[in-house]
């Protein structure tokens, strides 16, 4: 016969546990230990001669004390800022038109989710080729005698604004912010459209006062994606930004491959501001995603 | 509000299928019909959800309005009981303070009182569905569509909400299309009921007269109307030709009105009375009932429902027994 003992009763209730314990140790092996590895290393201490041998604390972070990393943070914060908003507002918008649109017309989802399977770098690469001064569209504009000039095309790539970095990622990004939403979009609408029409309600009115709200959470979760997605990536703004950009993923790799094992903590330093930043905005969509749902609030 | 040849396609199948309806001012009219039959089709176009295929909807005045309520109250989760009262006014245009105002005022009508601020899951399910009424209501329909409002309700709080809006409806005035699959229901509210099959309306009648004259036995078979037994077997059993017009080929009888008599005392005595006939048949099944017992009795292969007053005598299983049917109890309609 089955005994129960206070060691069963325990392992009972903390079974569930054990179906994410692998999924658990992963996280805790590999990216708290790479974490608490990379903090150790960015806070290293540093020998330095003057009159004395000196051991100098925190190096790294104070090396990063200078106005132009503050404005490498504002930029690789601005860029990201603008990729994850901009990204969220179109990938809205389309999957609106694909939920009202996609009965009628399947292949219009497939052409929207293929860039999700291209790599970064590839994007990047296209990009180039298309939006040069010497690319595609400009000679295509050129021919048919839009412009004077090949020159006379927008500096897209390598520009100061970073729009070409910016365009770059939304080809990435809307994407996956349609794959993310389209779903929820779609059971909201069969929710939802037929009482707001019943209660007099237009399509945008039942789309600003109905779906977008309810959809909130989930919307800017994905934007929060993106965002902290886009602020440590490396390759788009590496092929497509000028060298003066300063985007610190770029300038970190720099240090990190080009400058010798003794500046590698400055690229890590680097990195740990970046983290900072976006567990920093997490943390805030969490606390106001949490007095949303405080307040009484259910989406489902 | 009256529907002129009304059509309803959807994907080449016809749901909706030449229908005439007129609903008076202040009226309960209640659609009854099997799944499947297009009442919530029906009700769907009235409201403008569904665009009719052909016809017309006309109103007594230029332009009517319609509000819909349906099984689930289909309350918007985000917004609190007074936000979603007061949505329809929001659609309208109304300024926010006075579309609170008209909410506030409205939620007496509702009796949720002191409940504007709580959200849809906080709310208990007649709760809710008081506010997807009043969502409605508000908006002044001059025809409100129920689709089965209550159905999801226990029987106590659905006699509760029917009440509740009876009353509603009688100081409101507002003409109300009622779906509904309890008979029960239907009874207690409705002005006229119409049955509908296969979208068509099939009969239209005042609630009593429906079940006197059935129009077809399906629809008495729908009804659920007890003893339906054919002219050539009540021919039989009254032992003569009976006096009724050659259409009327169906006769039923409520199981209140047959009587389980004692052969050897009452026999002879009943027997002279000239409206009625005594039927033999063996009990086949007996079930308690809050009056006394239903039993099914099987006759000449038909079966008859018959119950019983008082719990005293028991009907045993294929015991032979007498019934007696009175004939102006039958009521006649066309098979």
């Amino acid at each position: 016969m089955w005994r129960t003992t206070k060691i069963s009763n325990q392992l009972n209730k903390y079974k569930g546990l054990l179906g994410i314990l692998p999924a658990l140790l992963f996280m805790l092996i590999f990216f708290l230990g790479g974490t608490l590895h990379s903090l150790s290393l960015s806070f290293e201490s540093k020998e330095t001669f003057s009159l004395v041998l000196q051991e100098e604390k925190f190096w790294a972070y104070k090396e990063l004390i200078n106005v132009t990393f503050l404005q490498s943070i504002g930029v690789t914060v601005g860029i990201a800022a603008a990729v994850s908003v901009l990204s969220g507002v179109t990938g809205l918008i389309a999957s609106l038109f694909l939920v009202e649109r996609s009965r009628h017309w399947k292949w219009l989802n497939i052409i929207f989710q293929a860039p999700v399977g291209i790599p970064h770098l590839l994007s990047a690469y296209l990009f180039m080729q298309v939006l040069m001064q010497s690319g595609w569209y400009s000679r295509f504009a050129y021919q048919i005698g839009w412009i004077d000039s090949i020159e006379a095309f927008p500096v897209l790539v390598h520009d100061e604004w970073g729009v070409g970095v910016i365009l770059a990622y939304m080809w990435k990004e809307v994407p996956f912010i349609i794959l993310l939403i389209s779903p929820f979009i779609l059971k909201l609408f069969s929710d939802w459209r037929e009482q707001s029409i019943a209660l007099g309600g237009s399509f945008s009115q039942t789309v600003r006062w109905v779906i977008v709200p309810i959809l909130l959470p989930m919307w800017v979760g994905g934007m929060w994606v993106v965002f902290a997605f886009t602020l440590g990536a490396y390759e788009i703004p590496a092929l497509l930004a000028s060298t003066s950009f300063g985007s610190i993923p770029v300038e970190a790799f720099q240090e990190y491959s080009q400058f010798g094992l003794e500046r590698q903590p400055i690229a890590i330093a680097m990195n740990m501001v970046l983290a900072g930043i976006s567990f920093l905005v997490g943390s805030i969509l969490i606390f106001l995603q949490l007095r949303w749902y405080n307040q009484g609030r259910r989406v489902w | 509000m009256q529907l002129e040849r009304i059509k309803i396609q959807i994907n080449q199948s016809i749901i909706i299928n030449s229908i005439d309806l007129q609903i008076n001012s202040g009226e309960i009219f209640v659609l009854m019909g099997p799944s499947g039959s297009g009442k919530t089709t029906l009700l769907k176009g009235i409201a403008g959800l569904i665009p009719f295929t052909s016809g017309k909807l006309r109103w007594e005045e230029k332009h009517g309005t319609t509000g819909i309520v349906f099984q689930e109250p289909r309350l918007f989760p985000h917004l609190t009981v007074l936000e979603n009262i007061a949505f329809g006014l929001r659609v309208k245009g109304i300024p926010a303070k006075e579309r609170r105002n008209q909410a506030l005022d409205f939620l007496k009508n509702l009796q949720l009182e002191s409940l504007e601020s709580r959200y849809p899951h906080q709310l208990s399910g007649g709760q809710q569905q008081r506010v997807a009424l009043g969502r409605a209501l508000i908006l002044k329909p001059d025809l409100l569509l129920l689709d089965e409002p209550f159905a999801s309700l226990d029987t106590s709080l659905r006699q509760d909400l029917i009440e509740w809006l009876s009353k509603l409806q009688r100081r409101l005035g507002f003409s109300i299309l009622w779906v509904t699959h309890y008979l029960d229901e239907a009874l207690s509210v409705a002005d006229r009921i119409g049955i509908m099959f296969e979208g068509a309306i099939q009969q239209i009648a005042a609630p009593a007269a429906l079940f006197q004259n059935p129009a077809t036995e399906k629809i008495a078979q729908f009804l659920s109307l007890p003893n339906r037994i054919s002219r050539k077997q009540w021919n039989k059993w009254f032992q003569s030709e009976l006096n009724l017009p050659t259409t009327q080929n169906r006769g039923w009888i409520d199981s209140n009105h047959l009587q389980v008599i004692d052969r050897d005392c009452q026999l002879r005595d009943i027997n002279k009375e000239v409206s009625s006939c005594i039927i033999s048949g063996i009990v086949t099944k007996v079930r308690p009932n809050r009056e006394g017992y239903s039993i099914q009795v099987t006759s000449e292969n038909n079966l008859l429902d018959v119950n019983t007053l008082g719990w005293n005598k028991i009907p045993k299983l294929d015991e032979k027994i007498s019934i007696i049917v009175p004939f102006e109890k039958i009521h006649w309609y066309t098979e």
